[in-house]
């Protein structure tokens, strides 16, 4: 089954769509789905149906950002998800893979439990600065590693290198964490790791869905690149692609858009390992269709799971990396079923 | 361009310490087919890769009439040479039609849609003609045979629309039938054609001038009937053979008799 190119993304944004609305409707006050379009007809300048004032503040100024916000994210772990998969020629491959989740965990929990001020900020400003910053200089860590004495970037190299620091990452983590005695930490640390859209605000969000609409643009047009490397590196060479430099702004390019959603949104799951495997069943693996559809999709499952995470039990949220993981098993475990069947 | 003459010119390289290819120079001659012949790890496949500008040797340069390839962009050099390699195979789901068409990438504008290639679909269709793989075009390429891999590959070689072709063992895996038919087809291309081949008599049958490789070193270099000797073969090889006019054809039959003791 191959959808037409044309028609695959038109679906894909319909739903995205869809999704969205029913997300912005959702929660402690349903909002049924019409005044929800009212209110955002209404905000877009497209038309005033009239709308009640808690509406309004409930789907425009709660919900929106942190729905549009999750929607950037996980449209950036699909699509960065699907690069690095093809780069590395491995199909476990995730946006997390050089280290990244464990870099921002390193800076979050500095943070969180130590209380330490960045740049002035305190507070989620500052979780958000050390969660980008430790993302960044865990990836530093992990080219320098990867690269060596070598000067080139061995895929191989640079997985093994990723797990590495990771490690460390993590034992660094677990120290602090359970050094500090305070059981409140130790909560507040394992629920930002499993990630969360509440701390979304209008800015943060809108900042997080340009990194993934200019991320997404830039990797699609990439497509033909990634296509070269189906046979191997020496055969993209072959076609005409610089493979070391493409290299280079892939993996950078994909860690900084990754780092990103991790400082907003901590480290969500599961959803930049599924959805690329999910995508290419019914795309097929060329990425000019790939790569965007792959945005699309992330971005409707991260809507979806990060509704039932803050309206499946009253009054609670659970973190989303639980729902994802939740949804994320079985589903792969279908995938893998199928593959084994038709390998 | 057209089929331009290759000059590889004190080519140099070491691998990890170890002199893989020791100041090879020769020529091959514009629109002809050159044969690679040499023992395993005589060197054949990293001279095909630095010719291809895959790899950059430590000494020395590779000319294609004047011009260096390792000067050039890869887009630049991908549009002049295509390169057949050993083996290669994907695991991805890709039709035959699509695997083709990664031969034209270097020739669209960088980053742009395969509309900025406005020849590219009829030269996909006439590289999947040539190669004679066009009832396969909708084909998934992993149930595909060994033989019709191999003409997909060269098909995806020929949409690249090169003056100079570089094959590496194209013919292993293949039935005899399907060894004749490749390089039957790869000698009407008039493409500066440089072969690795494995196979004495194919080599003399296809090829018109031929290249020996031993340990790195360039051992024999000219026409197939004055390279092609049993001396030749007793040493590089370590088989005896004896070559007589064939019975029925207009080159060298080889014959081997055994291993020299």
């Amino acid at each position: 089954m191959t959808l037409r190119t044309g028609l695959a993304p038109v679906l894909a944004v319909a739903v995205l769509l869809v999704t969205m609305a029913v997300a912005l409707g959702t929660g402690a006050v349903a909002v049924p789905v019409p005044d929800v379009l009212d209110v955002v007809l209404r905000r877009v300048g497209l038309g005033d149906r009239g709308v009640s004032l808690l509406d309004d503040q409930i789907v425009w100024q709660l919900r929106m950002p942190r729905v549009l916000g999750m929607a950037a994210v996980g449209a950036v772990l699909g699509c960065c998800g699907a690069v690095l998969q093809s780069l590395t020629r491995n199909d476990l491959a995730d946006p997390y893979l050089l280290g990244l989740s464990g870099g921002a965990a390193v800076g979050a929990v500095t943070v969180i439990v130590l209380g330490v001020s960045v740049a002035g900020f305190a507070g989620p400003a500052a979780v958000t600065l050390a969660g980008f910053a430790g993302a960044l200089a865990a990836l530093g860590l992990v080219l320098l590693l990867a690269v060596g004495r070598s000067g080139s970037l061995a895929p191989t190299r640079t997985v093994l290198a990723g797990v590495a620091v990771g490690q460390a990452c993590s034992a660094y983590t677990s120290l602090i964490v359970i050094g500090s005695g305070d059981h409140d930490a130790a909560r507040r640390v394992l629920t930002w790791t499993l990630g969360s859209g509440a701390g979304f605000r209008w800015g943060t969000a809108l900042l997080v869905v340009g990194v993934a609409v200019v991320a997404t643009l830039a990797f699609s047009a990439c497509a033909d690149h990634l296509d070269a490397f189906a046979f191997g590196e020496s055969s993209a060479r072959s076609l005409g692609i610089e493979v070391t430099r493409l290299r280079w702004v892939l993996l950078g390019g994909t860690a900084l858009a990754t780092a990103a959603a991790v400082a907003f949104a901590g480290t969500i799951g599961f959803v930049g390992l599924v959805v690329p495997h999910l995508v290419r069943t019914f795309t097929g693996p060329r990425h000019r269709l790939l790569l965007p559809m792959s945005a699309l999709v992330g971005a409707t499952l991260l809507v979806w799971a990060d509704t039932l995470a803050r309206s499946v039990v009253d009054g609670q949220e659970i973190p989303v990396g639980v729902v994802t993981a939740a949804v994320g098993v079985p589903f792969f475990a279908l995938l893998l079923r199928r593959s084994g069947r038709s390998a | 361009m057209t089929a331009p003459s290759i000059v590889v010119d004190g080519v140099g390289v070491t691998l990890g310490g170890a002199v893989v290819l020791d100041a090879v120079s020769l020529t091959c001659r514009p629109g002809r087919v050159t044969g690679l012949l040499g023992p395993n790890g005589s060197g054949k496949t990293t001279l095909l890769h630095t010719v291809a500008g895959l790899r950059r040797p430590a000494t020395g340069r590779v000319l294609l009439d004047d011009q260096d390839v390792h000067v050039l962009r890869a887009r630049e050099r991908a549009r002049l040479l295509a390169l057949v390699e050993q083996d290669a195979s994907t695991s991805l789901d890709l039709r035959v039609r699509q695997v083709v068409d990664l031969g034209r990438i270097a020739h669209r504008v960088r980053f742009g849609p395969p509309q900025s290639d406005p020849g590219g679909i009829d030269a996909v269709e006439r590289a999947l003609a040539t190669a004679r793989v066009d009832h396969l075009a909708d084909r998934p390429w992993h149930a595909l045979s060994g033989g019709e891999r191999q003409r997909v590959h060269l098909a995806r070689a020929l949409a690249q629309e090169p003056s100079v072709l570089l094959l590496d063992e194209p013919t292993n895996h293949l039935d005899l039938g399907h060894q004749l038919d490749f390089l039957e087809r790869v000698r009407g291309l008039g493409l500066t054609t440089v072969a690795a081949l494995h196979d004495l008599e194919l080599a003399a049958a296809y090829c018109d001038d031929l290249v020996v490789l031993d340990r790195g070193r360039l051992v024999a270099h000219g026409p197939v009937a004055e390279v092609l000797t049993p001396a030749l073969v007793a040493e590089v090889y370590g088989v005896r053979v004896t070559v007589e006019p064939h019975p029925t054809q207009p080159r060298p039959h080889v014959r081997w008799e055994g291993v020299v003791r």
